[in-house]
This record gives structure tokens, C-alpha cells and sequence, in this order.
């Protein structure tokens, strides 16, 4: 008997054992629906480094391309470069829903399950506030990039169960709806996300957030007051927010301006550098991009235009087109003597050495200037300066556009009469901007209003006549400042000044350097004497260029020997802006899921058809 | 899955005559595919679900006849003839976009324009624009392309004055439609045989009565491969210019890398015709009487000729083998190198058979 039992339960082992030993975790896998995944902070951070590279991308890594410089929508869609050929705002409503349609909710999705699984972690509560501060962050940073290109929005708090249809197909919520839920997110996290989080300039701190919610809400902030001047109070509260939150930034003491503004752009490793809140860092063999090279070794199909050389001060902190002229300028008839004393970071910007015209170059500039920003020279002969494996390391928010949204913010809430501008506002922004060494650039006094110089009132005679003359000074400050950081699209868009990305309303985009055909044949060659007499440059190998010349009645026309290029001859080529060009569109293929599912959504403006 | 399946066999005439036929029905249920649909709200992949339905109706005939005759003549023949269809019947798409996968989609469906003709200069003003009633092409018109006299012109199915892409859905295809099938339709062969007084002979034909495929690259479009360098075979020669205005392919543009563009768009005009019958085999024989054989030690002695391969009829506009098929493409399978594949091999061989 007693054998019988022992049999027995020798027979059962196996079938209760098994149990367990099947269902034992994967060791190399951290499963998401696990609860327990989710109290570990180790785990918390590194699923959040999941998500850095979409919201920070930097340079963005291998071949692919960012928004600065050129070469995506948002860094041609702009003024600050002419093109060889047109980078067309949207000619037709996508029918598919693809990347370049920025109608995308993933990361959106991501955050509010990583928030729905943080909320039940026991974790340290300090450890929790903080890490929801960060997931909170990031997404009122995701829904004001939605809102900015979309206008409304369906806004969700938590992930969507795809079984519920009222949730997926929900109306949209207003813009200033959906900025309000921005804001409170925001303010979260300016009160739980840490002050100093692991190596400095790699992690979402405190500043961080402060330093997004500048931008972001000078965004909604000037949107509201160009687009919808009804809703002042909007664009007012907006405003105050940006205006705080840069104001707590520059408070901190915790940045401060560093010495060199090139070194911004082309370090090799940015940690230690005083200005940088957070940088994309890149190392050799781990994660590299291509910026430089195809800054350095490529032909430029966009590069400065005339509309961004002519917006640089002169160094006696007046526009080259003063009212009443401006001494120091030289004029653009000479490239040598247009750049002289300008404002030095025209000089870390474009190469400074020459021209570099399409048939004399092999890597060219269409406007003759050649834009090297990015471009270390020491790395010029290394793999890290070549190919794709370029390893200077990409600033991704930094003081000086903290500086620049705060005295934006301050002289926007002064004009709709909510602040009164100080000179110290101008002290701590602009002024300190230009008393970086390698700047070193007149600083401004405010008097009345408008902006004084030593050499005089600073009055640019092509201000446009919308914008009043600090405003529009300041707007200029930040073109050169901030220049190719993939912001000046936004920039126009906000300020309701598309126009100026207009290449037909705008002709000094599509322009670049002044050139004598045979004054320049004849510089070329005694500055790079040729080997051989048959290799010196001759006017039948410059070819035929298109130049125009500005005419007695302020109308450009064509010349043959003399003029600015004019990279793009033909309208019907040049990119033009429609009043629609402001918000994206939705994607037909949505609009079609709705219409089936018995949901309407409206299509934005002017997209309809 | 299930079949049904409807069929004879009958055989007449002392077994001479054999005939098969099946109907049959095949439903395969339960595919695992995309679940519904979901708007891009949703922000993840949409989970995939058993849920897809293919059914396949088809037939398939088989005709035998063999009779040898009194006088030594024997004769022989075959022939087969099938079809299938196989339409998705269950699938979940809400947008019914006609580039994936919808209820109703009958696999190997091509979709594309209507080709009406090629613009002449009359249809133009003096400034270049289209006259007044002529459907406008703008959507396909891009910086460094405008149409213009010797472009291919799309009828304007839908009417509304603009040749368009709707928004590429079943429901509002703008002028595209289904114009052809890429999957062999009506498949037959057949095969005649006859042996008199030593003699044999044998031939086997094979075809597909209707097959349409969209080609791109170099060879289907004139300077459509991996550069606006790569030059334009020779059967594309016949193309237009102001005094060739009857010519088959529209005027030389640069059409690198672009498959489905411009003048190019899938269309009527330029659909390849697969269609084919290829004779597969001919044999022709002769064996010795066996009182020769004897004579000269052997048991049997044959001679003979084979051809494989030997001729097709097909009504296909370019030099590639009508049995190409999409899995027969270059490097990668990439749609520009279709056609650069061994074509099939014609082989004449004599032989004898002796047997000791």
C-alpha cells in the first residue's frame, strides 16, 4: 500500500512541477505588461531612454537627415536658404498616413502606458513624482507639436483599449483645450521633475522642462496673438508662461553663455559646456550622424540666401540698410566687401575664404555663399568628420534660445500691454548674447520705443511694416542666433509670416551672391594663379549664370554679365505659400475611418478639396 | 479550409475518349491578418486576428482521345483547360484602399488609368495651356515635368474635367480602374500525337489565354532604370516627336527611377500582354523495323529530332518572354530591373536510342 502511494505521488510530481517551470521569464527580456517590471527605477529610466531619440533627435544618426540646415520640410520651408530646386510647401492631402504626414500618436500612446503602469509602481515617491514629471513632459511636449501642426486635436490621457470605438474616433478637443492640458502637464513637471538627474546634459531635469515650456508656449503664445487676435487673453497667458519659464531658467545661474558661439555646433563633446541644458551626445562606433559631411563635401543645393547674409548687423550694431545709411557697410557688390565688419557669427556660419560658385566648385553653394556652421575643421581629414560617422555632438536645447524666447515673450506681452519692457531685460538676453567674446557686438539701449545703439537709433529701412522696430530687431537676433537650428520655420509660422518663405513675394530668397562675371574671372585667377595658362579660368567656363540686376523702378531684371544669382528663373518653379500652408493637413485615409465608422472630423482649413 | 467539389469522369468509345471535369469551390478561413482597422489615434501597430477569407472558384477540364487504327495508324491527344478565380471575401479595411488587401479584391488585380492617346500640339493654346474641355493632368505634374504635345493623355473616366487618383479607394478611384490581372488566367495545353509504320511523332503546346503585367524599369518604360543615362532600348524607338506624332511611346522624357509617374502612370497603353502559346515540344521519330535491327545485333534502333521550346505566339509589345514572371526580377527583386532574366532556352537536339 504504502508503495502504491509513493508511486502515486511520484506519478502527480511531474504534472503540478511543470507548471511553474514553463512559465519562467525570458532572462533577457523585460516584459511591459509585467507589474513588477515597473518598480524597478533602473528599468523606468532605460524605457524612457526608448523614447529619447524621437523627441531629441539631434543630428539624427547614419545618413539621416534633421531639421537643421536643409534637406527636410521643416529646414527648407523657410527664408534662410535659396535652392537650386523649390522644396514645395504640400500640394495635396496625403491619402496614406505616413511619417512625413506628422499625424502620428504613437509616441503619445507610449507615454500614457508607461504613466498608467508608472501610477501603480512603488517605487519611492519622490522616484514616482519624478519619473511621471518626465512622461508628463514629454507629452505636452508631443500634443504642442501637434497642436502646432494640426491645430485641434483628440486629446487622450491614458492608452485606448481598440475595442473602444468612442475613444479612438472621440472628437477633437479645441486648440487652447488641448494647450491648457499642455500646461497643467507642464507645470507638473516644472514641480517633481529632479533639478539633476545623472550626467549632466544627457537627462530630463528640472531646466529642461523649464526651458521646452519657452518655446512651446511663445509658440501658442504668438500663434494666438497673429492668428487669432480676438483671443489676446490666450495669447497674454501664453506668453506670461513663456516668459516665466525662460525667466526661471535664466534665474537658475546654473547655465551660463560659453565663450565660443562656433563651438555650439561643432564639438566633439559638448559635456562641460556651460550653455547646453541637454545635447545628443555622439561617440565613434556607437552612434554617429552626417551632418558635417554633408555640410563639408556635398555641393549645397541650399544654401544662404541673400534675404539671411543681408540680416546681419553691421559691428556697429546697425542693419546694413539703415535709415539714412550706414557707413560701415560696404555694399554687396564685392564678396569681400560685403562681409567686412559684419556681425561675426555671419563669419562661423558661411565660409568666409570665397565663393564658391556652381561651375567653378565642385562642391558648390547655389548661392555662392557656402554655408559650414556644423563643420569642425579639425575633423575635415578624420572619419569623424566624413561619411556618416561624424561625431560632433548636437545641442538640443540651449541658454541662448532660452535668452531669446524670454525677451521675445517680454517685448510680446509688452505690446499687447500686459509688461513694460526694461533695459535689464535686454541686459540679460541680447546684451549678454552680444557680449560673448567671440560676438562681441554693440549692445542695444532701450529708449522709448526703440532699440539704441552707440552709433544711433537702430532703424532698418526694410523692417516690415507690420512688426515695430524692437520686435523686429528682436526677430533678427534670433534669425542669426539660432540660425539653421531647424526653428525659423516655426518661427514664420507663429508670426503668420509664411510670406516670407514665399519665393515669388520674397525675391531675396531666391538670391545669392552679386557677381561680375569678368571681375571675378579675373580674382579667381590671381588668387589660385593656374599651373598651365589653358587651366585658368575663363568666362566661357563660368558658363551662363542666371543674374539679375535691380532696376531704377525696384524691379529685378535679368543681366548678362553683372548681377545677384538667381538660382530659380522660372515662377511657375519657385515655391509659393497659400494661406493653408499654416496647419497641415489630415490624411484622407483618417478622414475615410471616420465617415465608415460614423464619426466626423473636419478637415483643416483650406484642404477640403 | 473547405472545398467543394463538383466533378465527372465519363470515357466514351472503348476508352478512346476520356473526359474529367471538376468545379470546385475553395474557401480558406480564419487567415491570420490585419484586425480592423484602426484610426492613427490608436498609436501602436493594430493587433492581427484570424479573421481573413479567400475564396477560390475554379474549374479544371481534362480531354484524352487515343484510337489506333486498323491500317497500323495510331493517333493520340490531350487537353487541359483551367481557371481559377480567388477573391478576398472577408477582410477587414475600412478605407478599401485599392493598394492592400479589401473585401472583393480578386488577387492579381492591376489598377490604372485608361490611356485615351497622346497629346498632339493642337490640343494646346499658344501659351502651352490645355485647350478648354480637355481633362487637366496638373496632379501629376511636377517642377521639372508639365505636360505638353507628345505626352500621354488619360481618359477622364470619372468626368469631372481633371484626370486624379480620387483618394485611391474602391469607392472614389478618381479615373483609375481595375485594367488588367497579373495572375495566369485560362491556363491550357494541349498535345497531338500519331505513330504509323515506325514513325512517331509528338507535339505538346502550353499557353495562357489571358495575363497582363505592369513592367517596369528600363525595359517597359524608355529610360525608366537606374538613371536618366541609361538610354532607351531598341524597341522603344518608335516614340514621338512633332513629326512622328503617331508613334507608340510618348515624347523622351527622363524617367529614372520613376515607375508609376507621368507619363507613365499604370495604364492601358503601355500593359504588357502575357498572353502566350508556346509550342513546348516537337518530336518527330523513326525506329527501325525490327527485322533490320536483328541484322545488325540490336534489339531496337531509333532516330530522332526534338525541338523545345521551339516558337511562341504572343501579342507583347517587348522582347521578353511572355512566361516572365514577377518572381523573376534582378537585383532584390527591385521593380526597375524586371525583365533581366535568362530567357527560356530553344534546344534542337538530334539522337538515336539503340538498345543491345
Amino acid at each position: 500500500m504504502k508503495h502504491k502511494i509513493l508511486g502515486l505521488a511520484l506519478l502527480t510530481l511531474p504534472l503540478v512541477s511543470c507548471n511553474d517551470f514553463l512559465t519562467r521569464e525570458p532572462f533577457d527580456r523585460l516584459r511591459g505588461d509585467n507589474e513588477e517590471t515597473w518598480n524597478s527605477e533602473d528599468v523606468i529610466k532605460y524605457s524612457m531612454y526608448n523614447v529619447y531619440p524621437s523627441f531629441f533627435k539631434g543630428f539624427n544618426s547614419g545618413w539621416g537627415r534633421s531639421d537643421w540646415f536643409a534637406e527636410t520640410d521643416i529646414a527648407d520651408w523657410n527664408d534662410d536658404n535659396a535652392q537650386e530646386v523649390a522644396t514645395f510647401f504640400t500640394k495635396n492631402v496625403p491619402t496614406a498616413t505616413t511619417a512625413a504626414t506628422q499625424w502620428n500618436f504613437e509616441n503619445v500612446r507610449t507615454l500614457n502606458t508607461y504613466l498608467s503602469k508608472l501610477s501603480r509602481s512603488t517605487i519611492l515617491d519622490e522616484a514616482k513624482r519624478h519619473w511621471i514629471g518626465v512622461n508628463r513632459f514629454l507629452r505636452a511636449v508631443e500634443y504642442a507639436k501637434l497642436v502646432s501642426n494640426f491645430g485641434d486635436v483628440p486629446y487622450y490621457q491614458e492608452p485606448i483599449d481598440p475595442k473602444d470605438k468612442d475613444m479612438l474616433y472621440r472628437a477633437f478637443s479645441p486648440r487652447l483645450e488641448v494647450m491648457d492640458s499642455v500646461l497643467s502637464d507642464m507645470k507638473y513637471a516644472m514641480e517633481n521633475v529632479r533639478i539633476s538627474d545623472g550626467e549632466q546634459g544627457l537627462n530630463i531635469t528640472r531646466d529642461l522642462v523649464y526651458a521646452y515650456a519657452s518655446r512651446i508656449f511663445l509658440f501658442e503664445g504668438t500663434w494666438q496673438k497673429y492668428h487669432n487676435p480676438q483671443n489676446a487673453e490666450a495669447a497674454a497667458k501664453y506668453l506670461q508662461a513663456a516668459k516665466d519659464a525662460a525667466d526661471y531658467v535664466l534665474k537658475s545661474g546654473r547655465y551660463k553663455l560659453c565663450n565660443n558661439y562656433k563651438d555650439l555646433t561643432t564639438s566633439v563633446d559638448l559635456a562641460g559646456n556651460p550653455e547646453v541644458i541637454l545635447y545628443r551626445s555622439y561617440v565613434a562606433g556607437v552612434v554617429t550622424h552626417s551632418l558635417m559631411t554633408f555640410m563639408n563635401t556635398e555641393p549645397e543645393k541650399s544654401s544662404p540666401s541673400r534675404s539671411l547674409i543681408e540680416s546681419y548687423l553691421t559691428q556697429n550694431g546697425l542693419p546694413i540698410n539703415q535709415d539714412g545709411g550706414n557707413t560701415m557697410y560696404l555694399g554687396d557688390k564685392d564678396f569681400k566687401k560685403e562681409i567686412t565688419k559684419r556681425d561675426p557669427r555671419l563669419y562661423a556660419t558661411i565660409d568666409t575664404t570665397a565663393l564658391r560658385l556652381p561651375s567653378v566648385a565642385a562642391v558648390y553653394a547655389t548661392s555662392g555663399y557656402f554655408a559650414n556652421r556644423f563643420v569642425n575643421p579639425s575633423l575635415l581629414n578624420l572619419a569623424g568628420g566624413k561619411s556618416y560617422t561624424n561625431i560632433t555632438d548636437a545641442p538640443v536645447m540651449k541658454l541662448n534660445e532660452v535668452m531669446m524666447n524670454y525677451i521675445e515673450a517680454a517685448a510680446e506681452l509688452a505690446s499687447l500691454g500686459k509688461y513694460t519692457l526694461t533695459q535689464s531685460d535686454f541686459d540679460r538676453t541680447i546684451n549678454a548674447l552680444r557680449k560673448r567674446p567671440s560676438t562681441n557686438m554693440p549692445t542695444v539701449q532701450l529708449v522709448g520705443d526703440a532699440l539704441h545703439v552707440a552709433a544711433g537709433e537702430v532703424k532698418d529701412s526694410q523692417r516690415d511694416a507690420d512688426v515695430s522696430p524692437i520686435l523686429w530687431e528682436i526677430r533678427r537676433e534670433r534669425r542669426t542666433e539660432l540660425v539653421y537650428e531647424g526653428l525659423r520655420f516655426n518661427d514664420l509660422r507663429r508670426w503668420k509670416k509664411l510670406n516670407y518663405a514665399d519665393m515669388v513675394l520674397n525675391p531675396k530668397l531666391n538670391m545669392g551672391a552679386y557677381i561680375n562675371k569678368s571681375a571675378y574671372v579675373a580674382w579667381y585667377n590671381r588668387t589660385y594663379p593656374p599651373a598651365k595658362p589653358e587651366n585658368a579660368l575663363t568666362l566661357e567656363k563660368l558658363g551662363k549664370m542666371n543674374l539679375v540686376q535691380l532696376d531704377p523702378t525696384g524691379k529685378y531684371v535679368a543681366d548678362e554679365n553683372e548681377g545677384y544669382i538667381k538660382p530659380i528663373v522660372k515662377e511657375g518653379f519657385m515655391r509659393t505659400y497659400k494661406e493653408r500652408d499654416y496647419l497641415y493637413p489630415i490624411p484622407i485615409d483618417q478622414l475615410t475611418l471616420y465617415r465608415n465608422a460614423g464619426y466626423a472630423i473636419k478637415q483643416n482649413p483650406g484642404w477640403e478639396k | 479550409m473547405s472545398t467543394l467539389d463538383l466533378g465527372f469522369d465519363a470515357s466514351f468509345f472503348n476508352n478512346d475518349l476520356n473526359v474529367t471535369f471538376d468545379w470546385y469551390r475553395r474557401v480558406t478561413s480564419g487567415m491570420h491578418t490585419a484586425g480592423e482597422q484602426l484610426p492613427a489615434t490608436f498609436g501602436a501597430v493594430v493587433p492581427k486576428i484570424n479573421f481573413g477569407e479567400l475564396t477560390g472558384t475554379g474549374f479544371e477540364l481534362g480531354i484524352n482521345y487515343q484510337h489506333q487504327f486498323e491500317n497500323g495508324l495510331g493517333l493520340s491527344a490531350s487537353a487541359s483547360f483551367s481557371h481559377v478565380k480567388e477573391v478576398i471575401t472577408k477582410f477587414n479595411s475600412q478605407t478599401r484602399s485599392i493598394n492592400g488587401n479589401y473585401e472583393g479584391k480578386r488577387l492579381g488585380e492591376i489598377w490604372g488609368y485608361e490611356t485615351d492617346r497622346l497629346f498632339q500640339a493642337d490640343d494646346f493654346d499658344n501659351t502651352g495651356k490645355l485647350k478648354a474641355g480637355i481633362a487637366k493632368q496638373n496632379k501629376y505634374e511636377n517642377d521639372d515635368f508639365k505636360f505638353g504635345p507628345g505626352d500621354v493623355k488619360y481618359k477622364d473616366l470619372n468626368g469631372d474635367g481633371e484626370i486624379t487618383y480620387g483618394n485611391n479607394t474602391v469607392e472614389n478611384p478618381g479615373d483609375q480602374k481595375v485594367i488588367g490581372n497579373y495572375l495566369p488566367n485560362y491556363e491550357y495545353s494541349f498535345s497531338l500525337g500519331a505513330t504509323y509504320k515506325g514513325f512517331d511523332f509528338n507535339v505538346f503546346f502550353q499557353g495562357v489565354g489571358k495575363r497582363d503585367f505592369w513592367v517596369g524599369g528600363a525595359v517597359g518604360i524608355p529610360s525608366g532604370g537606374s538613371g536618366y543615362m541609361d538610354a532607351a532600348y531598341a524597341h522603344q524607338t518608335d516614340y514621338w516627336t512633332p513629326t512622328n506624332t503617331g508613334a507608340f511611346y510618348p515624347r523622351p522624357t527622363d524617367m529614372s527611377w520613376k515607375q508609376n509617374n507621368q507619363n507613365y502612370l499604370k495604364q492601358t497603353r503601355f500593359l504588357a500582354n502575357m498572353a502566350y502559346l508556346r509550342c513546348k515540344n516537337i518530336t518527330l521519330g523513326y525506329t527501325l523495323p525490327q527485322d533490320i535491327v536483328k541484322k545488325i545485333m540490336l534489339q531496337s534502333f531509333r532516330v530522332y529530332v526534338s525541338a523545345e521550346n521551339l516558337f511562341e505566339i504572343d501579342n507583347l509589345h517587348l522582347p521578353i518572354d511572355p512566361e516572365t514572371t514577377e518572381y523573376k526580377r534582378g537585383a532584390a527583386n527591385a521593380a526597375w530591373s524586371f525583365g533581366r532574366s535568362y530567357p527560356f532556352t530553344r534546344t534542337i537536339s538530334f539522337g538515336l536510342q539503340a538498345t543491345f
